[in-house]
């Protein structure tokens, strides 16, 4: 690519070995890279600070095309080994990407108890709705009555509201984006990784290859435009019905909380085990 | 930009497609001096085809249907002058196939493909 106009990927992404990305045409998870990495240019973070870590899935291909230090971690165990990361450098900014079975079903338990001990992470979560790489089984997340290749008669069970999930399970910063509103998605994952504490931003991405092709919408334009219709704001949602709300989710900020986190408070565990 | 730009008067200073001969002015009969102002900023659409997949998000989300699409479902740029800066394409497109430059009127034009 030319121009100086590119500078800002060519300093993140590892454009000369690895492009163009394995994903499928129209994949969100580009959009959520990019996203990421204009994220992280406005808040002048340096590579070397930053640890990028992921599970398994898609998404787990992420830190293969950035230039940070970079973790491929097991099914589901991104959160962890991001726990082990922050704990002995306290100093690095560690980012952890998932997708929405890794976050939720296999490293649910993880992501429930990195919410509860708040330590400062920021969690990335690609929510497509379906196991897209393993051949678009569903996932906690498929939406009641929708289909995909084990539920061929349509789902008959009910998705986990991450976002709501990672409130109640008492995280710092709760936000919701999709991959439409790329722009409002920079703000949110800048102020994400901002914020002391733990961080949660799920992302709704489109997986058209395997859940929109079995739910009418088998092109990235349309469940782009679907997104479009059913996202709703937290201010306009607060004004709107429960029924009005049934198929619609919310966008934007859903907690941003000031309280006191894991690493602050080992420290000072610390220094007081040191006075004695 | 040049400030002394005379709307219908396409010089060095407008948006013009060296490929259509079409100025920026061309089919919006009725503008303010806002929108001239806006439309005497020109942008380059630089599109790395190597790396583009065809998705077709940039051809079907552009507010001004600058890109129009090839045999191969990719994007061609079609109608330059049109464009008005947005970047919607560039931060959606999945692959970073599109950077969105503004273009300085003077020197040489660069055409979109590679």
């Amino acid at each position: 690519m030319s121009e100086k106009t590119n500078s800002v990927r060519h300093d993140y992404l590892r454009h000369d070995k690895k492009f163009p990305h394995v994903w499928c045409p129209g994949c969100g998870n580009g959009i959520v890279l990019g996203s990421l990495i204009r994220a992280i240019d406005k808040l002048g973070l340096g590579k070397d600070e930053l640890v990028l870590a992921s599970g398994i899935g898609c998404s787990g291909r992420m830190p293969v095309y950035v230039d940070f230090n970079t973790l491929h971690t097991t099914h589901g165990r991104a959160l962890t080994f991001a726990t082990g990361i922050k704990l002995a450098k306290p100093a690095l900014t560690v980012i952890t990407v998932m997708g929405d079975g890794d976050a939720t079903a296999i490293g649910g338990n993880h992501f429930i108890h990195a919410a509860r001990r708040n330590i400062d992470l920021t969690a990335i979560i690609i929510n497509n709705q379906i196991y897209g790489m393993t051949g678009g089984q569903y996932s906690p997340t498929t939406p009641y009555g929708s289909f995909a290749s084990t539920a061929a008669w349509g789902n008959i069970e009910h998705a986990f509201p991450i976002a709501e999930l990672a409130v109640t399970a008492g995280a710092s910063f709760v936000a919701r984006g999709t991959v439409y509103h790329a722009a409002m998605l920079d703000g949110l994952l800048a102020r994400g990784i901002a914020k002391k504490g733990f961080s949660v931003i799920e992302v709704m991405s489109n997986c058209h290859t395997q859940y929109g092709r079995r739910n009418q919408m088998n092109d990235p334009v349309t469940m782009m435009r679907h997104f479009k219709e059913k996202a709703v704001s937290v201010d306009r949602a607060a004004k709107m019905s429960a029924e009005e709300m049934n198929d619609r989710f919310t966008i934007g900020v859903l907690a941003d909380v000031d309280k006191p986190n894991y690493m602050e408070e080992y420290q000072k565990i610390r220094e007081r085990a040191q006075q004695h | 930009m040049s400030e002394n730009l005379k709307y219908g008067e396409p010089d060095k200073g407008s948006c013009q497609d060296s490929s259509t001969g079409k100025t920026a002015d061309d089919g919006s009969p009725q503008m303010t001096e806002q929108t001239k102002e806006k439309v005497s900023k020109c942008f380059t659409q630089i599109i790395f085809y190597d790396w583009c997949k065809a998705c077709g998000i940039c051809i079907a989300f552009c507010p001004q249907q600058v890109f129009s699409r090839n045999e191969q479902g990719k994007p061609v740029v079609a109608q330059s002058d049109k464009c008005v800066g947005c970047g919607f394409c560039e931060i959606h497109c999945p692959d970073f196939a599109i950077t969105i430059a503004e273009r300085q009127p003077e020197p040489e034009r660069q055409q979109g493909n590679s």
